[in-house]
């Protein structure tokens, strides 16, 4: 499980918002990952900017479940997309860009 | 005798991209003329240059094609074969054995794929025939049924049984015909054409007709495996997964499962 106060930042890999979902391409497969919305919105908020614990706080916010599950979801996602070296997990925050980069202007 | 036959270069139209192809002399020179035949061009304006520089003697590449863009030029090694390009000036330098023939289609395929990147468009591992000029177009990998389905065609015009080139054009995407033929062999390029896209379907094959409308997400999805580009590199994938995101906002698509029978063209009428 990745620690609360580290900070998720995604990797320079491609991605693209579409709608509230997102397609993540694994460049080490050239393969495309389907996320669902919650998904997609946690991959977002990878900026490198938030810690975990932020990460979880916005999604409790915004998605209507209970705080240990989306806790539980969270920590799984987070650790198969470092698993996968989609993201890294840094232990100083970085700046974030203005818009995410798989967001349309 | 034409243009494109008088002089050393050999002028090819595939996809609306002008090619000026440099480097191929006799016997080299006279199989890239009969093997890109339909696609050869009269000299007029090339907008891109593609120099072949071919060796007797030439080592293995990866197997798996590698390409990498850096800024506006890029790098492919694609076993024997390696090459170089700058998306800005338009050129390519494309290094390969003699034995693979002038101008092997599967490396150039990915040229052209690149430049065609630039322009909005991508090759597509799929089918298409023409009805009342517009063009259909069935997608899917290998074993999917594509070729079957350019059989079925009948007197319809045939782009292609295995590469599919998405260009835009206007307002509206249109498919055309490339030289780069599957199972069904040169009878399936023998045309260059294009014409605006009535739908694209992505195929299953089975023993009933049965279909439904994707979604954006989901056409994405599937199409991102089938076009014909390495997307190792991010700046590549975030290109196809950009031109894609706008065809399938753009163009109905449907998930079309098909029995090998002539009636699949009037299924296939009934979802347009």
């Amino acid at each position: 499980m990745p620690s609360a106060e580290r900070y998720p930042a995604r990797r320079h890999v491609a991605w693209r918002a579409i709608d509230t979902e997102a397609l993540v391409v694994d460049p080490k497969a050239g393969l495309l990952y389907p996320l669902n919305s919650v998904a997609a919105r946690i991959w977002e908020l990878c900026d490198g900017a938030r810690t975990v614990e932020a990460i979880i706080d916005i999604v409790a916010e915004e998605f209507d479940a209970p705080r240990a599950t989306i806790t539980a979801d969270t920590n799984e996602f987070l650790e198969a997309l470092a698993a996968s070296n989609l993201i890294r997990l840094d232990d100083k925050p970085q700046r974030p860009a203005s818009r995410p980069e798989g967001r349309e202007a | 005798m034409p243009q494109a036959q008088r002089n050393g270069a050999v002028y090819l139209d595939i996809a609306g991209l002008r090619l000026r192809v440099t480097g191929a002399t006799g016997e080299a020179r006279a199989w890239l003329l009969d093997r890109y035949r339909p696609f050869v061009a009269c000299a007029a304006a090339p907008a891109i240059s593609i120099h072949l520089r071919m060796e007797r003697r030439r080592g293995r590449g990866p197997s798996t094609p590698r390409l990498e863009r850096d800024g506006r030029r890029f790098r492919l090694a694609m076993g024997a074969c390696r090459a170089t390009g700058d998306l800005r000036r338009n050129s390519a330098l494309l290094e390969m054995p003699y034995s693979a023939g002038a101008l092997a289609p599967s490396a150039l395929r990915v040229l052209c794929a690149m430049f065609l990147l630039e322009r909005g468009g991508f090759f597509l591992h799929a089918s298409a025939a023409l009805e009342r000029e517009q063009a259909w177009v069935f997608c899917g990998p290998s074993g999917a049924g594509k070729t079957t389905v350019a059989r079925l065609a009948g007197e319809r015009p045939v782009l292609s049984d295995e590469t599919v080139a998405i260009v835009t054009e206007h307002d509206h995407y249109a498919a055309a015909s490339t030289p780069f033929f599957g199972e069904g062999g040169p009878v399936m390029a023998t045309l260059n054409r294009r014409a605006p896209i009535r739908a694209v379907c992505f195929l299953n094959k089975g023993t009933q007709f049965a279909h439904r409308r994707l979604d954006v997400r989901q056409i994405v999805e599937r199409a991102f495996p089938q076009v014909f580009l390495p997307k190792s590199d991010p700046a590549i994938a975030a290109g196809v997964l950009g031109h894609l995101v706008d065809f399938a906002r753009r163009v109905p698509c449907f998930e079309l499962t098909f029995a090998r029978r002539a009636e699949l063209w009037e299924y296939v009428h009934a979802l347009g």
